[in-house]
């Protein structure tokens, strides 16, 4: 998973650690030595290395400069995935991301026992996915060969929460104009 | 054919109606089938594990011990590939082997079609799409081939015996 890393970025919205309201990341100052390759559950506690961020205060144009990373704290508990989410989507080497998947949803709720689980659903484009009007055997093994490795890097996230890996089609809206 | 074969091959033919005239009951019926095949196919590998098969139905009677919500656990225990314990099992639950592609794939796949199936048979404003019961039904199709394989692992008692009391060996 090289490559992959869970540095703010402006525009995210995060707290801060001691102090109350929600602020918009506005500038980041990354780290030159970084402490060790932040996983997913340092990045829940706020330790994400030696960096800075400007921070703007949601409803006012103050800024709050030089905060350290350590102290932000991210409300999106789906976070980390959606990271490694688009870290995949940049199709990294060894991991063939299949063309015809062209967007995908994260939501972090329960599964249907309760537990704490995030949903990670690729959406597939049916024109590239079907061969003769329905999806072909190699299609759909390749399709849930992707998502298993997806599953698996997720995983290796070390995430309290629990991990579905989901597809569904994607849905066009009707373009009225043309 | 066992039941869980039956299931299997009903959940094949509901998913492979015409996508053009299926209807949302037969792909929500499919993706229960999927559930129920692979639910059914471990049930009897764990029931043919802990029971003797006489007196006659003894041994149906230990798959009704199985729960659902349990054996969700144990499969995301096993879900892992190299891992060289399951995770949340007690420390002492040793492995014999690290966790095979194969039977991590099974656990994934058992999470997957549980879930898949709740929202099937009670999600009512869920919108299912064709595909959706075909990838399903071929990732049961996975299962059984996996455990073809996997059955004569060492592991593969283990992860039987969890299924059926995992949740008693923290005590």
């Amino acid at each position: 998973m090289a490559n992959l890393n869970f540095d703010p970025v402006v525009g995210e919205e995060v707290r801060i650690l001691g102090r109350a309201g929600l602020f918009k990341i506005v500038r980041v100052d990354r780290p030159d030595v970084r402490i060790a390759p932040p996983n997913a559950r340092d990045i829940a506690a706020g330790a994400l290395g030696l960096g800075t961020v400007d921070l703007q205060i949601v409803g006012s144009d103050s800024v709050v400069q030089d905060v350290p990373w350590a102290l932000l704290q991210f409300d999106d508990e789906a976070r980390p995935v959606r990271r490694a989410i688009e870290w995949l989507s940049t199709d990294p080497d060894n991991l063939k991301h299949p063309s015809y998947i062209v967007d995908y949803e994260i939501e972090a709720k329960n599964d249907h026992a309760g537990n704490p689980s995030i949903f990670v659903r690729f959406l597939v484009d049916p024109d590239f996915f079907y061969e003769n009007g329905r999806p072909s055997q190699e299609n759909i093994d390749a399709l849930n060969e992707f998502t298993f490795e997806v599953k698996q890097i997720l995983l290796g996230l070390g995430l309290e929460r629990w991990i579905y890996v989901q597809t569904g089609v994607a849905r066009r809206t009707l373009d009225v104009a043309s | 054919m066992s039941l869980a074969e039956e299931l299997l091959e009903h959940a094949r033919f509901l998913a492979n109606l015409d996508p053009r005239a299926t209807t949302q009951a037969n792909i929500r019926r499919a993706i229960s089938a999927a559930y129920y095949a692979v639910f059914h196919l471990l049930a009897a590998e764990v029931a043919a594990q802990v029971s003797p098969d006489v007196p006659r139905g003894l041994r149906e009677r230990t798959q009704r011990a199985l729960n659902h919500t349990h054996m969700l656990k144990v499969a995301k225990a096993f879900s892992q590939p190299g891992a060289k314990r399951a995770k949340d099992l007690p420390d002492d639950v040793v492995l014999p082997d690290p966790i095979s592609m194969e039977l991590a794939s099974i656990a994934d796949i058992f999470q997957e079609l549980q879930e898949a199936r709740h929202t099937a048979d009670y999600d009512v404003l869920k919108q299912f799409d064709p595909d959706d019961a075909v990838t399903l039904v071929r990732k049961a199709e996975r299962v059984f081939d996996n455990w073809k394989t996997e059955r004569g692992s060492s592991n593969a008692p283990v992860f039987l015996a969890a299924m059926t009391f995992g949740k008693d060996w923290n005590r």
